[in-house]
C-alpha cells in the first residue's frame, strides 16, 4: 500500500512537473526543478488532492514543498478516511 | 540548501527591506519613505498581525528576498459588519513558491481576502484557487474641454463625437447648494450606502476611516466634500508635460441629483488647475448613476481607450479586482455590482511622482 502510494505519488508530481520519475527523490523539492513555481505548485497540490481524494489545507499547500514531507502528509490524509 | 522563512517586518527590519525596495520599486521612492511606511503598515485604523508592522517579508539564508504587505479594514455585507485584509507590495523575485507561501500567510491572517491590481501570474494562482475575480473595475470619465480633450488624447472623429456629448453635460451643471469641503471627517460619523442601494457591500466609510485613508497619508493632497448623507474625496492631479489636470475621484456616495452639484463644486474649486478631465473606478455602476446622467460616460464609450495614467500618460489596461470569501476554494459567484469598492480602497490610487 506504502510502495503504490509512494508510486502513484511520484507519478503525479512527474506529470505535472514535467520530470522524469528517477529524478524524484525523498529530497526533491523546487530548488531541484525549475518548472516548480508558484503556479505550478499549486497545480501539483489540486493534482495530488484529485488523485488521492484529499484535501490539504492553506497551511499545508504552503508548507509541503519537499517530496518525503508531500508524501507523509499524504499518507496522513488518507489514512484518515 | 537553502533556507527559507517568513517573518512579520520588525523596525530592524527597515534599512535592509528599504535596500530591497530601492531595487523593486526603483520608479517608487516613496515606499522608501518610513513615514509613508508606518502610515501604511502600522497606522491603519484596522491591525490584522500582532507585530510592529502590517508586513511579511521573506528571506532565503537569512536574507530578504521577497515580501507583502496588507491592510486590514471593517468591511459591510449584507448587512453585517466583517473584517476584511487587503494585500499590497507582493513581491517575490526570482523566488519562484516563496510568492505562493507568503500570500498562504497572509490568507492565515484574515479570511476575507481583497486582491486589488494584480498581474497575469496572480490571475492564475487566483483561479487555480478558485477565487471570483473581475479583470477591471469599471471607470467612468468626463471631460470639460472636447476639443481640447480630443487633441490632448488624439481621438478619431467618432470618438470625437463621445467626448462631446460628455462636455455638453458637463457644461450644463450648476448649482453648488448643499455641497460644502471637509478639512477633518468627525472619527464617529459612518456614511452609509443605503440611499444608492438597500444592500450595496464595501469598506465601512467611517470618519476615522477616511482621516487616516485621506487626510493623514504622507504626500497625498486629497480634498473631501460632502452633504447631508454624501460625500466625495478626489485628487487634482496635472497632465506631465501639459498645463492641465484631471481630478481623480476615489470616493463618490453622493445622491444623484446632488451630483451635479457636486461637480459643480469641485470644478469652481480647481478652475485654477484647468481640470480637463475627471474619472471614477467603482466596482458597482450604482454611485455612478448620478454621475452618469451629468456627463460621465463608461470606460468603454470610445474606440481608443482613454487614458487613466497621467505621469505620463497612458492606459493601464484597468484594475483587476478579486474577492475571496469562505468558504474558500469553492466554486462560487459574486455579484461584484453589490460592492462598494473604488480606486481608493487598497493601494490602487497613489501619486506618480
Amino acid at each position: 500500500m506504502s510502495k503504490q502510494l509512494n508510486s502513484t505519488l511520484v507519478d503525479v508530481l512527474s506529470v505535472t512537473l514535467r520530470v522524469p520519475a528517477d529524478r524524484i527523490s525523498d529530497d526533491f523539492s523546487p530548488a531541484d526543478c525549475s518548472n516548480w513555481d508558484s503556479v505550478r505548485h499549486l497545480m501539483l497540490m489540486l493534482a495530488i488532492e484529485d488523485k488521492f481524494e484529499i484535501s490539504f489545507s492553506e497551511k499545508e499547500i504552503a508548507e509541503l514543498r519537499r517530496f518525503a514531507t508531500i508524501r507523509d502528509a499524504v499518507r496522513t490524509h488518507v489514512a484518515r478516511k | 540548501m537553502s533556507t527559507q522563512r517568513i517573518d512579520l517586518c520588525q523596525t530592524s527590519d527597515l534599512p535592509e527591506l528599504f535596500e530591497r525596495f530601492a531595487e523593486w520599486y526603483r520608479f517608487n521612492p516613496r515606499m522608501r519613505e518610513r513615514d509613508y511606511f508606518d502610515w501604511q503598515f502600522k497606522d491603519a485604523p484596522t491591525r490584522l498581525a500582532d507585530g510592529e508592522f502590517d508586513f511579511l517579508v521573506l528571506r532565503e539564508n537569512d536574507e530578504i528576498v521577497g515580501c507583502l504587505g496588507f491592510t486590514g479594514f471593517e468591511f459591510r455585507s449584507d448587512g453585517a459588519i466583517h473584517i476584511g485584509g487587503w494585500t499590497h507590495n507582493w513581491y517575490a523575485p526570482d523566488r519562484r513558491d516563496g510568492g505562493l507561501a507568503l500570500m498562504f500567510r497572509f490568507m492565515e491572517l484574515v479570511d476575507n481576502r481583497f486582491i486589488f491590481r494584480f498581474n497575469e501570474n496572480t490571475a492564475r494562482v487566483l483561479s487555480l484557487l478558485r477565487v471570483p475575480m473581475i479583470a477591471a473595475v469599471q471607470r467612468w470619465w468626463a471631460v470639460t474641454d472636447a476639443d481640447h480633450a480630443a487633441d490632448l488624447f488624439q481621438l478619431e472623429a467618432s470618438d470625437r463625437a463621445i467626448v462631446s456629448r460628455s462636455a455638453a453635460g458637463i457644461k450644463r451643471i450648476d448649482g453648488t447648494a448643499r455641497i460644502r469641503s471637509v478639512d477633518r471627517f468627525d472619527p464617529d460619523d459612518e456614511f452609509t450606502l443605503t440611499h444608492l442601494a438597500e444592500r450595496l457591500n464595501g469598506a465601512r466609510r467611517t470618519g476615522k476611516y477616511l482621516n487616516w485613508r485621506y487626510l493623514e497619508i504622507p504626500r497625498h493632497r486629497y480634498h473631501a466634500i460632502r452633504s447631508e448623507r454624501g460625500m466625495g474625496v478626489y485628487r487634482v492631479e496635472t497632465i506631465m508635460n501639459h498645463d492641465v489636470s484631471v481630478i481623480r475621484i476615489v470616493e463618490w456616495t453622493f445622491d444623484d441629483d446632488e451630483c451635479g452639484a457636486a461637480l459643480a463644486f469641485i470644478l469652481t474649486e480647481h478652475n485654477d488647475a484647468k481640470p480637463i478631465m475627471l474619472d471614477f473606478h467603482c466596482a458597482s455602476r450604482l454611485p455612478a448613476r448620478g454621475l452618469e446622467r451629468v456627463g460621465f460616460m463608461p470606460q468603454g464609450a470610445t474606440a481608443k481607450p482613454m487614458p487613466d495614467l497621467f505621469r505620463p500618460m497612458n492606459y493601464s489596461g484597468g484594475h483587476a479586482l478579486a474577492l475571496d470569501f469562505p468558504p474558500h476554494r469553492t466554486t462560487r459567484a459574486i455579484d461584484f455590482e453589490r460592492w462598494y469598492i473604488t480606486a481608493g480602497d487598497s493601494d490602487v490610487d497613489r501619486v506618480k511622482l
